[in-house]
């Protein structure tokens, strides 16, 4: 008991209450899992499981190969080649990551299908061919292009660590270019570039919206297919442990890749040399940014634009602002709550120094890793549990309460964010705290100030860059998630990320762009801020 | 610091509390309806029955399966009076669940033939769809045309686009075909039909006409009342792929064409029953029944209502004539039947 | 004894033991070195005192107050321990003056200024007062450390190597003036270092840790 005495503190308290709240739902899901298989589940596994873990695989597979390529070749053009615009390029690169994969679904499906644009733009030239996105290869080409910035910006930052001392020596070694890219900056870049991938396909796999759209029968959908369409809690139950052991294979295999080496960067390196491209070079280079740009987030951004004009739609009807509204109200309320968790957990765990402690950070902070669908029904029946729990408590206040008082109410909803942002959040927290280390804050301890004072003397102030990219992350997350918000909003409650979705269901494309545009700009606006914040003297990008 | 935390806490609290007050309390002449329509023509015909009736109407939208679940996870809490759903599987599926009760009302019986009623009048259906066979007129004659059980012959081989099994239209078809058929018949009717798909099931309904269109397939399989959007739309596209194409009516000298209906019940715990009776009496009445025809594309249910001129001049046809009760009985056996026999 | 420190012993895992049965006494006013190599644990001593971290099993007391035995074990803002660090620790987001006076919230607005004046005159650094840190040399930066940890009158000053982040040339000037400066307080101080000459020069007592 004595050892707590000192160190239980706010953060503690706050880092356990945490860790309680997200263990319960997940435990509660697993336990679950032990009823007896019915008949639903039966004709699951018989006839549509093979389709499910196939579908999924495949669709990783292909959007892990294509964002890979995508991000990697983009980043290492604008680290080691020195062209016109490459500044501003190298900024809108990060742009795809403003459009939500759902939103460039709709307009590619539409643009794509008989009466699309693109499709009569190709009858007119006289190519009478049907592009087929609506199919898993069309999911992964949407996935790759709107994803590829988390491989991109990783990577990026990776090749920045390249020393030019290095690539001379292997020139002095007579290494061809392609010996040096293949054993220099291909393993040097690998962390990043697997780390990237990673992100890209624990999106993916979280993404309801694109296989929803598209009919891809991957695991969300069958989660969601399970419990609304064959009315059976438990077949999604048990789908979604199995996503879960699939989560847990690609983290392994992810750790596996990257290796356990950590290379150290020779210190005060001179900077890179840029290569200057010929003119050819120059042309590709152009071609394959310029394109990638296009695809990932000009040409659906600006398709929407048109669709505007061709249904007068009125841009700000009183719907639409209760809408914004709704979407900026929680999502700042939850990043708000998510930062204030997360600045608590980091300080738990940063003083921590029992392999209990660290184990309670990492399982606190697992969410990201989970997939949307699941954390929607574990948390449902959570909260209804709780309710029936409370029941008493809402009687004391009003003698004829109903019972489900949380559930399907903002407080659900808030609950299921963090759940799921905690760890981005966390991470981004925890990565500043690492670069100040502990002393000053530990320096504040011997000055006789309390754990609280201290934080918000020292730590807050010391770290403030990196609170700040912390809220814009997530904040950006939040707004754009969706199978979360769906499930689990109060009735009639709408954020920009579902009225789209409904929008595009109910077959209304050209009215979905409106709000979908109206995201765009509300994620553009932060990450723009956020690649443009000055740290120091140097600038992020 | 501390102060500031405990005010924080204590204001939430306070206007968390007053919120569930204020979600509580309720004004007698109030319902709520869980739809799944999202149409303004709607909203039009419940502002109407506000000014005769003075009950307001307040509607909650989301889809069907989601207000079903919603529902069942609500219990007895529900605000719900009405639930209106599209697809008569669906609401035998509520039915199932208890979510509905039943409701004894002579204008009802009167207004809404009772083929179109569930059988304990747990639901009534107020608009009618019918699942026909689109076709291009350049690449198939009607004289080519028959059934829905002559799509499983050869000569239709890859040239058949309809939408996937999980959508609820195709397993009611399926369902309807079962109660006429038989299981065993209708298995063997899919096997063929599957291996007559020109693509994979992909798409919504408009995005089957389009595929025709396209020179995919020849036939789609779809509802009406997509092809009345569809000639109604914005894109003018769309208005062409509507008027290019036709539609025709299976099943005229047999079984008749399978019709869905969208249609409403009284949930199980609803406070306020008499109300909801009048709302959905008011629906199946001919004003109400005139708005559904004519701005919506959907086939009036109610006898005396007229359908659409759009709709009349796609031709009068015969239905099936079998009672909607008998698609939610037979829907699961569809699904099952669906998947074995490897309709994506 | 005015420090008393009986059987402490700690580890950071149950494998590597970094600190087992370690005693000390020092009185009042006293100077001591603890020596030895680097990684002897002689840091975590330091850190045992301030309540940086806790300890398995002992006993420490300072001026007749119990700081850690079975029953206690005071939070590090409650000890009124001063310590300087190895890398001085001055926040980089506060002035000097600002520095000086964070551990003086007790006092009122005009002591707090005249404490801060006073302790800026005795480390000979006044004219620094608006600085930041990053603005003073490495001698400097550590007279402030030593300020810092000085104003809020502490029972006892603890400094981990302190000349280990100067430079040679500087050492011999500085070690004669923190001994002046220690003294001039007469708080009891113990410091870490592995260096016997700067032990001997300034320490009353040198303690050998291994």
């Amino acid at each position: 008991m004595k050892k707590w005495s000192a160190k239980f503190s706010i953060f503690t308290a706050l880092t356990l209450i945490t860790t309680v709240l997200v263990l319960l739902p997940f435990s509660n899901l697993f336990f679950n899992l032990f009823n007896k298989a019915n008949d639903v589940w039966i004709h699951i596994r018989t006839f549509l499981l093979f389709d499910y873990i196939k579908n999924t695989v495949l669709l990783l597979v292909l959007t892990g190969i294509f964002s890979g390529l995508i991000g990697f070749f983009s980043a290492y053009v604008v680290t080691f080649y020195e062209f016109k615009y490459k500044k501003l390029l190298s900024w809108l690169l990060i742009l795809p990551l403003a459009l939500p994969s759902y939103i460039a679904a709709f307009i590619y499906a539409d643009m794509f299908s008989y009466t699309g644009s693109f499709a009569r733009l190709l009858r007119a030239v006289g190519i009478h061919h049907n592009f087929d996105m609506m199919s898993l290869l069309g999911a992964a080409v949407i996935f790759s292009f709107t994803l590829y910035p988390y491989v991109y910006m990783l990577v990026k930052a990776g090749l920045k660590k390249h020393n030019q001392t290095l690539t001379d020596s292997a020139k002095l070694l007579k290494a061809s270019p392609f010996k040096r890219f293949r054993t220099l900056t291909l393993p040097l870049s690998r962390p990043a570039l697997i780390g990237g991938i990673l992100l890209v396909l624990l999106e993916t796999l979280n993404d309801y919206g694109v296989v929803r759209y598209f009919g891809v029968r991957v695991f969300s959908y069958a989660i969601f297919d399970a419990w609304f369409r064959l009315g059976d809690l438990s077949s999604a139950i048990r789908l979604s442990a199995i996503v879960v052991i699939f989560v847990f294979i690609i983290v392994i295999i992810e750790k596996a890749f990257r290796g356990k080496k950590s290379y150290n960067i020779l210190k005060g390196h001179k900077p890179l040399r840029l290569k200057h491209p010929t003119k050819t070079g120059r042309i590709i280079i152009y071609f394959f940014l310029i394109s990638i740009l296009l695809i990932g987030f000009f040409i659906p951004t600006i398709e929407m634009i048109f669709n505007l004009f061709t249904i007068n739609f009125t841009l700000f009807s009183v719907d639409l602002i209760y809408t914004i509204l709704n979407t900026l109200i929680i999502s700042i309320t939850a990043t708000l709550i998510i930062i204030v968790i997360a600045l608590a957990i980091a300080n738990f765990g940063r003083f921590a120094k029992s392999k209990l402690a660290k184990g309670i950070v990492k399982l606190t902070t697992l969410g990201y890793s989970i997939p949307g669908a699941v954390i929607a029904v574990s948390v449902l029946l959570f909260f209804t549990k709780v309710d029936g729990f409370l029941y008493p408590l809402y009687e004391l206040f009003d003698k004829d309460t109903k019972t489900l008082v949380l559930t399907t109410s903002l407080v659900m909803l808030t609950f299921a964010y963090v759940l799921r942002f905690l760890t981005i959040g966390f991470n981004t927290i925890d990565a500043s705290y690492e670069k100040i280390g502990t002393t000053y804050t530990e320096a504040s301890y011997t000055l006789q100030k309390s754990k609280l004072k201290t934080l918000f003397l020292v730590d807050i102030p010391l770290i403030k860059s990196g609170l700040i990219a912390a809220f814009i992350i997530v904040f950006i997350d939040i707004v754009k998630e969706l199978p979360l918000t769906l499930i689990l909003r109060p009735s009639n409650y709408n954020t920009l990320a579902t009225t789209v979705f409904i929008y595009a269901r109910d077959e209304m494309i050209q009215e979905a762009s409106a709000p979908a545009l109206i995201l765009i700009i509300i994620t553009v606006i932060p990450i723009y801020i956020l690649t443009h914040q000055k740290r120091g003297k140097n600038h992020v990008r | 610091m501390k102060k500031i935390f405990s005010f924080v806490l204590l204001v939430s609290i306070v206007t968390l509390l007053s919120g569930c007050a204020l979600g509580s309390s309720s004004s007698d002449h109030v319902i709520t309806i869980y739809s799944d329509r999202h149409y303004d023509t709607d909203q039009a015909i419940y502002d109407t029955f506000e000014a005769e009736t003075g009950i307001a109407v307040n509607v909650v939208k989301a889809s069907a399966d989601e207000l079903i679940n919603r529902l069942q996870t609500e219990g007895e809490d529900t605000e719900a009076d009405l639930l209106m759903i599209a697809d008569a599987g669906r609401l035998h599926k509520a039915k199932e669940a208890g979510l509905f009760q039943a409701v004894s009302s002579d204008t009802l019986v009167t207004n809404i033939p009772d083929n179109y009623r569930d059988s304990d009048n747990l639901w009534f259906g107020l608009t009618k769809r019918a699942r026909v066979l689109v076709y291009h007129p350049d690449r198939v004659s009607v004289s080519e045309l028959s059934t829905y059980e002559d799509l499983a012959d050869p000569k239709w081989e890859g040239r058949i686009v309809v939408r996937s099994s999980a959508n609820i239209y195709n397993q009611s078809l399926v369902a309807s075909l079962i109660e006429l058929n038989g299981e065993e018949p209708v298995e063997t009717w899919i096997s063929h039909l599957t291996s007559n798909f020109a693509r994979d099931p992909e798409g919504n309904d408009r995005d089957q006409a389009k595929a025709v269109m396209a020179g995919e397939a020849d036939i789609a399989i779809m509802n009406t009342y997509y092809m009345g959007k569809m000639a109604n739309s914005a894109d003018s596209y769309e208005v062409d792929v509507a008027n290019d194409l036709a539609i025709f009516f299976p099943n005229q000298d047999t079984t008749g064409t399978h019709i869905n209906v969208s249609g409403a019940g009284v949930t199980a715990y609803s406070d306020n029953v008499e109300d909801a009776i009048a709302l959905i009496e008011y629906l199946s009445g001919e004003a109400a029944q005139f708005e559904f025809a004519n701005a919506n594309y959907e086939y009036p249910v109610n006898p005396a209502v007229e359908p659409s001129e759009l709709l009349q001049s796609w031709g009068s046809f015969t239905e099936q004539q079998i009672s909607l009760t008998q698609l939610g009985l037979h829907s699961n056996a569809a699904a099952i039947i669906m998947d074995e026999q490897g309709w994506k | 004894m005015f420090v008393d420190i009986q059987s402490l012993s700690f580890d950071y895992d149950k494998h590597t033991k970094v600190l087992t049965e370690f005693s000390l006494l020092i009185k009042k006013g006293d100077i001591v070195a603890l020596i030895g190599r680097s990684g002897s644990g002689k840091s975590t001593v330091l850190r045992l005192i301030t309540g940086l971290e806790t300890p398995i099993k002992g006993r420490i007391t300072v001026n007749n107050k119990v700081f850690f035995d079975k029953h206690t074990n005071l939070p590090p803002e409650k000890r009124n321990v001063g310590m300087v660090f190895q890398d001085f620790a001055l926040f980089p987001h506060m002035t000097v003056k600002k520095n000086v006076a964070y551990g003086l919230d007790h006092l009122s607005k005009q002591k707090k200024a005249a404490r801060v004046n006073e302790l800026l005159e005795l480390v000979g650094l006044s004219h620094k007062e608006k600085n930041y840190p990053h603005q003073l040399s490495g001698g400097e930066k550590q007279r402030i450390a030593l300020a810092r940890a000085l104003a809020p009158k502490p029972d006892m000053i603890l400094l981990d190597e302190p000349f280990s982040n100067l430079d040679t040339e500087l050492k011999d000037a500085i070690r004669d003036q923190l001994k002046a400066i220690i003294k001039q307080t007469g708080v009891t101080c113990i410091f870490v270092t592995h260096d016997l000459k700067d032990a001997k020069q300034i320490a009353d007592k040198v303690i050998n840790h291994t």
